[in-house]
């Protein structure tokens, strides 16, 4: 396996102008979903879906007083343990050689299970395909030694693509930065011990507002996590439904 | 000019290529049908409202059709039809228990037979279903399940041959003592499946669910034998004594899935909507059939109501929890603030 | 800038890194303000009155960069003692008279004439009034270097903006006092010696109907702040479409020739001697021009040109009046044009007064569209306003070749030449401007070779040999080549301007790109990353001229030729070397010292001080206040729109006097304030996700669905009054039509406070039209013809206007009679208006 890498999305950089979403549609070559004007600000494509695999989000906020309109480009977080992939029943999602979470569209039979196992509600399905589709990390263009077409196409390197180790410091010195300037940042899910829940994110962001503002979970835990409890509780669900039967059977007799 | 064309040709796609970015470069070619209409939220309540972004939700809900809540139904009877038929063989070959067994074959294997169909039917690929079995997943409750699925249906298969059809004797073997178990373990993994998903409501219960889950199958299948009528009485006696036990346990573990749900914004999935109802109706239903097995009666009205009853509650059982699933799903306050 | 320069403003989020405020001035909180430390919130319209605030400020407080401001600008200068300002004139300037201006008495004292670079006509009159008129030679005197004489420049200045005070401000603009003091500290302190603010602008700044002067207000400020010819500091217009700068430097424009050469007019041009007589300088560098016309018309009609037949001058056309868009549409819509070229526009949602563009359309006899697929305008015969069987106009619609099909250059912001190449070939029958200009010129040759008439001369002398490419494409570096300009006798191309002579020897087809193909290379093909160069990055493409990347940057350094200060080191006077030098390519005449003084009979260049570093003004030096070149007015004085809501707080002349107006029936404006019919301000605005008229952007699914359909932004607080919910319909009415849109309802516009009354913005954008995958009303129909009299810009950023809640009931007649037109703009009450009845052609 290659260097891990993955993105270090800044808001505090983003300019709202969806160079970002419309790149990846473009070399993704992935259908609109329809144009209906939503009244949700300047946000028209309203989320993450299979036909898009990077979303910016608009929130207009007159919370400090004066006016701030707050803008995040939003897209699959790669994440350490990752939900889809551990959900997946065919193992079409496979983790690369990069560090990414990649579903093969060869190998995707669209049961859907990695849709409510992904805790930030990334990955869909296609109604007229039928399988699953989010973000690839652009593997192609990674073959090729390029960098994906979104953080190519950011004009204010607020989506920025490199090393996850070189993203981590790079993000901690802007923190210090943007704090210093009063700015109230905060990273999200950049390490295990900031997101124990999904292992920390290869995609994480530098927010300048509560995470639920951009629509992503204060709290995000891996659907596995713990679930060895329900394990159990089916082991137990399984012998009780076998000592009914068999009590059934064996106690008393005629009627 | 068409966009599409031009890119292809600047990519050097070859439409015929069958990699998966040529998959993805036909699909510019369909444009998503009718295009969605969003809510369109005051700009005001969109700032002030919710603790979340425009009230849209947090995570998606699992695009299960109406199949998946059948096959819970239909996986659960098949299970809990080969676990009675197990415990059936722990005594004594019984000639007044034979016709017993023969109704449990058939039940078991139609159930398994009827739930893969369903399940595929739900495929977005149907063609790939056997892709389920391209590798061993145990972090994957639905890998681990067509596995419990492919077991239990080659078992109970292997042995209606057997022994119905070749008329071998009915003995504990390895296949029967496989049937049992794996019969007892498809009615409850499916409790484990939706609990390992980011959807609150089920994952708040899934420790309750598989219980549940396990002891609605058992009671599901004791309402079919209720339905179909007993042979002999010494039938009947197993049979009700396996409703009475199965419906009071589901009964009860419904109440500890509402106790685990809690009263917040994730419990709501099970009070309000079109979940709420079904909810409710299926304890009701439950609670009624439970009344009618427990009622002492020589006639086949009774126990056919109760098996009737019982058939409703066990079906409005699954399609209650996959309709909470959701609303839980859609719900941003479930996930942003779950108390 | 954010929104329609996302890739510049990557540098204003680096400068911002490193600690630059970012000052974003808008009617809209827009995706700028976003990243903006401070946004001001301003009523459309009224900038020059905030900028004017701001120029007040530095002057009462002495915060204007002194040494700078005495020896590079005019401030010293004295003015004639006839000059009156505004401010005596409650509104005009003295020498107003039938809708334009004489430009006599805003001269300086003791010459009667100032020559301003290029366009001299303004105040040509008057030498052919008084032959022996005094020119300004050079550095004019008397000056007054104390800035104490009550005539000087600066006295002037401080007297005409002394009552825009912070609380005027407060009334014209809405934008509260303490936050116009926070503005005007934060650019006084990022001014001076050591530190420089720059100001970008786009057309918020420029689609006014006084669009000029409000450049004019920021270039007073940066001149009295020390911020042009400095790193770090100038005004960058920030430019539209690709290569739109290059379409004023190689022109597009009805009035100018290649290199901002004046086209000839036939009042003024009966032969060269006359047309160099009336836009040539006497002193400075415009003293070099007759070079440029001459190896223009070499590079034109080669042989044909001799100094017999004074270099073919007489074969070019000549202006009879004003030729502009918005004057031919009116004349179309009279019936006096018979065709009508479109190549690379769609006006009938682009333009101003949209149903007038179409009404003009219906009586050509034919109209060609040169477009990638057909728009509005190729289609316009449908919109309905007149049936489209009485239509005679026949269209020709020719399919053109997109940019990434075709190679060629592109001259953007910051005068860069950049090269494109081609990366795939046209699809179907799509050409490029290059072949259909190149083969149509071929036809017309063929067609006029055995004309004896002397009308086509031109066409028939036209040098118009290119090699051709495969697809019959003319080679466009050859073109480049041209336009660089080659010696005749070698062949060779020129390496810069200074080699270009006016006895024929050399041809070039614009003299500010000469060099780019210097060295008979594709200078502006080069990509050098800048992290393999220094700062200013002089191998990546090439700016015009002579590849310097910041103009009059002699300013750089002090009067003495050392640089400022340390921190903002650029160009200087290396002693030693005896010549100047530094970052840049020096913008002076190399090897002249700062203490080089001219003697009194010094013509031309010689007349250049060696500390004068404007050396395209006649004295060499930046002009606060502009003797000359601009038609209205020498000084910017706040007036209200063409249209507005309230009464012009300063002065009783409401608006620009002299604005260009088409007074008819079909262009009806609203001359109304305080009126309940209008009672809102619209302004307009661009989407990052459309272009334009969208002909670019309303075919890719990809954009289509980030901004699916026109809408108005409008604030909550009117959306509450009005009943129009979010999401919801609207109807937008003007004196001409009436649209329909979706309501975006928001809190990034807001309600403002001017001068005790409430004032509300509605802004939409304008990027919608009839064909496309989404459609939408054309905004353009809202707004009339109107415009700003020096270069003929239309006020398409505001107008009066009434919002409903709903859908549209019907389009508004095209011909339907403007309403009632109270009378205004009066110079005190009951007088009659100074105002011209119709402006159709600005004096000149
Ligand atoms: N994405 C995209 N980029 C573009 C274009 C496009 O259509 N789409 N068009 C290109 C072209 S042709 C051009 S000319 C440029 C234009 O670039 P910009 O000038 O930036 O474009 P606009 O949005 O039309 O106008 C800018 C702002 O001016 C504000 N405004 C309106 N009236 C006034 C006023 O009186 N004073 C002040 N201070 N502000 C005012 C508007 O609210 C608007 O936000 O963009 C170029 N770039
Ligand atoms: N109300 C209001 N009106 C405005 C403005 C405003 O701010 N408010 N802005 C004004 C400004 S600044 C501008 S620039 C205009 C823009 O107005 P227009 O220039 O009329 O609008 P565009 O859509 O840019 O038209 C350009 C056309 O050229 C086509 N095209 C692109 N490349 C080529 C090519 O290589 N060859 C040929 N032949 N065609 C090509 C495109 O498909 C497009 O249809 O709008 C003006 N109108
Ligand atoms: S964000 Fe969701 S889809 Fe992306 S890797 Fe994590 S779990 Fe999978
Ligand atoms: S839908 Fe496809 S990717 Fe998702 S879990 Fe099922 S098989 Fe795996
Ligand atoms: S990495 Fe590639 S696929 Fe993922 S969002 Fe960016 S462009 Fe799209
Ligand atoms: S491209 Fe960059 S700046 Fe533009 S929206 Fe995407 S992340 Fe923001
Ligand atoms: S569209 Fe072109 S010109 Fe405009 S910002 Fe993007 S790159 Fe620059
Ligand atoms: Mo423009």
């Amino acid at each position: 396996m290659s260097e891990t890498l993955g993105f270090l999305t800044d808001t505090t950089k983003c300019i709202g102008c969806k160079a970002c979403e419309v790149a990846c549609k473009q070399w993704n070559q992935l259908p609109d979903d329809g144009f209906a004007l939503t009244g949700m600000s300047f946000d028209n494509t309203v989320a993450l879906g299979a036909s898009t695999w990077r979303h910016v989000t608009f929130s207009e906020g007159t919370a400090t007083g004066r006016i701030a309109w707050k803008m995040m480009s939003d897209v699959c977080k790669h994440c350490e343990r990752a939900g889809c992939l551990e959900a997946c029943p065919t193992g079409a999602i496979v983790r690369t050689e990069h560090g990414s979470i990649y579903i093969q569209p060869d190998i995707c039979n669209g049961c859907g299970y990695c849709i409510p196992a992904c805790p930030f509600g990334v990955v869909a399905r296609r109604d007229d395909d039928g399988r699953a589709w989010k973000c690839t990390l652009c593997y192609d263009r990674l073959q090729g030694e390029l960098e994906p077409a979104c953080s190519k196409a950011c004009p204010t390197d607020s989506i920025e693509f490199g090393p996850l180790e070189r993203l981590r410091a790079k993000a901690a010195t802007r923190l210090d930065e943007l704090r210093a300037r009063g700015v109230d940042a905060r990273l999200y899910g950049e390490s295990e011990a900031a997101q124990p829940g999904t292992g920390g994110l290869h995609a994480f962001f530098l927010l300048d507002d509560a995470p639920a503002s951009f629509n992503l979970p204060p709290d995000p835990v891996v659907p596995t996590k713990g679930v060895g409890a329900s394990w159990l509780a089916a082991a137990a669900g399984a012998a009780a439904l076998g000592v009914m039967a068999v009590g059934a059977v064996l106690l008393g007799g005629d009627e | 000019m068409s966009t599409t064309s031009t890119n292809d040709l600047a990519r050097g796609l070859d439409p015929e290529r069958t990699d998966d970015t040529a998959e993805a470069a036909t699909q510019t070619k369909q444009r998503t049908p009718d295009p969605k209409d969003p809510p369109r939220p005051a700009p005001a309540a969109a700032a002030e409202a919710g603790p979340g972004y425009y009230d849209l939700p947090v995570i998606k809900a699992a695009p299960w059709k109406g199949y998946i809540a059948a096959y819970f139904y239909a996986g659960g009877v098949a299970g809990a039809a080969a676990a009675l038929h197990g415990a059936l063989l722990l005594r004594a070959p019984d000639r007044r228990l034979a016709p017993l067994a023969t109704k449990l074959r058939w039940i078991a294997i139609a159930g398994e037979v009827i739930g893969s169909g369903l399940l595929i039917a739900d495929l977005g690929r149907p063609a790939r279903f056997h892709h389920m079995m391209r590798v061993v997943r145990p972090t994957s409750p639905m890998n681990v399940g067509t596995w419990i699925l492919s077991a239990a249906g080659a078992t109970s298969a292997l042995a209606l041959v057997k022994h119905e059809l070749l008329g071998q004797p009915d003995r504990t073997s390895v296949t029967s003592a496989i049937n049992m178990l794996a019969g007892a373990a498809l009615t409850t993994y499916t409790g484990v499946l939706v609990g390992n998903t980011a959807v609150p409501v089920w994952k708040a219960t899934r420790v309750v669910l598989p219980v549940l889950f396990a002891a609605s199958a058992g009671a599901s299948a004791a309402s079919l034998l209720e339905l179909a009528g007993a042979s002999t009485r010494r039938e009947r006696g197993v049979v009700r004594r396996f409703a009475l036990a199965t419906k009071v346990t589901a009964l009860a573990a419904s109440f500890v899935v509402d106790r685990a749900a809690g009263s917040g914004n994730v419990g709501a999935a099970l009070r309000e909507g079109r979940a709420g109802q079904l909810w409710r109706g299926a304890r009701l239903l439950k609670a009624a059939s439970l009344v009618a097995s427990a009622i002492p009666s020589r006639g086949k009205l009774l126990p056919q109501l109760a098996g009737a009853l019982g058939t409703a509650a066990g079906l409005a059982m699954r399609f209650a929890i996959l309709a909470a699933g959701r609303a839980s799903a859609a719900e941003p306050r479930a996930t942003l603030e779950p108390t | 800038m954010a929104e329609c320069h996302p890739v510049g403003f990557r540098w204003v989020m680096k400068a911002k890194e490193r600690g630059a405020t970012i000052i974003h001035v808008d009617p809209r909180f827009t995706r700028t303000s976003a990243v903006a430390e401070i946004h001001v919130r301003i009523r459309a319209g009224s900038d020059i009155a905030f900028l004017g605030g701001i120029v007040n400020f530095i002057l009462t407080n002495e915060r204007y960069f002194r040494e700078y401001v005495v020896a590079y600008t005019n401030a010293a200068n004295l003015i004639k003692e006839e000059f009156r300002d505004t401010e005596e004139l409650d509104g005009l300037f003295s020498g107003y008279g039938e809708g334009a201006y004489e430009a006599d008495t805003w001269q300086y004292e003791g010459v009667d004439v100032v020559p301003p670079a290029g366009h001299k006509e303004a105040v040509s009159d008057l030498e052919a009034r008084d032959p022996n008129a005094k020119l300004a030679k050079g550095i004019s005197e008397p000056r007054d270097e104390s800035l104490q004489h009550p005539r000087c420049v600066l006295q002037i200045l401080k007297r005409h903006f002394a009552r825009y005070t912070p609380q005027l401000v407060e009334d014209v603009c809405g934008i509260p006092i303490d936050q116009f003091t926070r503005v005007a500290e934060a650019l006084c302190n990022a001014s001076g010696r050591e530190r420089t603010a720059a100001m970008c602008y786009a057309v918020g700044w420029t689609q006014h109907t006084v669009g000029v002067q409000y450049i004019r207000t920021a270039a007073i400020i940066q001149l009295l702040l020390g911020n042009i010819g400095r790193p770090g500091g100038g005004i960058m217009a920030l430019r539209g479409h690709a290569s739109i700068q290059g379409s004023t430097d190689i022109p597009t424009l009805f009035d100018l020739l290649p290199g901002y050469l004046p086209m000839p007019m036939v009042a003024h041009a009966k032969d060269l001697a006359q047309y160099l007589h009336t836009h040539r300088s006497d002193s400075a560098w415009w003293s070099e021009m007759p070079k440029y016309i001459v190896s223009l018309l070499k590079a034109w009609f080669g042989e044909h040109a001799t100094k017999a037949n004074d270099w073919m001058f007489d074969a070019l056309p000549k202006l009879s009046g004003d030729h502009s868009h918005m004057a031919t549409i009116g004349l179309m819509a009279d019936g006096k044009v018979k065709g009508y070229f479109v190549m690379g526009e769609n006006p009938v949602v682009g333009t101003v007064g949209g149903a007038l563009q179409r009404k003009g359309m219906a009586k050509l006899d034919w109209m060609v569209v040169r477009d990638f697929a057909p728009n509005e305008t190729a289609e316009f015969w449908k919109a309905g306003d007149v049936p489209a069987g009485e239509i005679p106009t026949e269209v020709f619609f020719f399919p053109a070749a997109a940019h990434t099909e075709k190679s060629g250059s592109f001259t953007n912001t910051q005068r860069l030449l950049q090269w494109h190449h081609k990366a795939i070939e046209p699809p179907g029958d799509a050409r490029s401007e290059l072949w259909f200009t190149y083969q149509l010129g071929k036809r017309m040759q063929a067609h006029y070779r055995d004309s004896t008439l002397e009308r086509d001369a031109a066409i028939r002398a036209l040098t118009w040999t290119y090699p051709e490419e495969p697809g019959g494409d003319p080679n466009a570096e050859a073109v480049l080549r041209e336009i660089n300009g080659t010696t005749i006798a070698t062949g060779e191309p020129v390496e810069g301007f200074k080699e270009l002579k006016d006895d024929g020897t050399t041809a070039s087809g614009c003299w500010i790109y000469a060099g780019a193909y210097a060295h008979g290379a594709n200078q502006t093909a080069r990509r050098k990353p800048g992290s393999e160069q220094s700062v200013v990055a002089p191998e990546w493409g090439w700016a015009w001229p002579a590849n310097r990347r910041i103009l009059y940057n002699r300013a750089s350094a002090a009067p003495d030729g050392t640089p400022w200060s340390e921190r903002k080191k650029y160009v200087w006077w290396d002693a030693e070397a005896n010549k100047w030098t530094g970052a840049d390519v020096p913008d002076f005449i190399v090897d002249r010292p700062p203490s080089y003084r001219p003697p009194p009979d010094a013509t031309g260049t010689a007349t250049i001080r060696g500390d004068a570093p404007f050396i395209m003004q006649s004295d060499a030096r930046a002009w606060l206040f502009a003797p000359s070149g601009i038609v209205d007015g020498p000084l910017p004085s706040h007036y209200e729109p063409n249209e507005s809501v309230i009464a012009n707080p300063l002065y009783a002349q409401q608006c620009n006097p002299v604005r260009l107006q088409w007074r008819r029936r079909d262009n009806p404006y609203h001359a109304a304030w305080a009126d309940r019919r209008f009672p809102y301000v619209l302004t307009t605005f661009r989407l990052t996700e459309h272009h334009t008229a969208g002909g670019m952007s309303r075919w890719l699914p990809w954009l289509c669905e980030l901004q699916p359909e026109l809408f108005c932004e409008l604030s909550v607080e009117l959306a509450a009054e009005l009943g129009i919910e979010n999401g919801g319909w609207a109807t937008l009415r003007t004196a001409r039509a009436e649209i329909e849109c979706r309501a975006l309802v928001t809190r990034r516009l807001a309600p403002l406070h001017v001068g005790g009354t409430t004032v509300h913005q509605i802004a939409v954008p304008y990027h919608w039209g009839s064909v496309g995958l989404v459609k939408g009303d054309v905004v353009n129909d809202l707004f009339p013809l109107v415009g700003d009299p020096s270069v003929h810009i239309p006020e398409s950023k505001v107008a009066t206007c009434d919002v409903v809640r709903g859908r549209r009931a019907r389009r508004v007649e095209l011909d339907a009679a403007s309403p009632a037109q109270p009378p205004r703009d009066r110079p005190g009450v009951g007088q009659p208006s100074p105002e011209p009845l119709q402006v159709k052609e600005p004096k000149h």
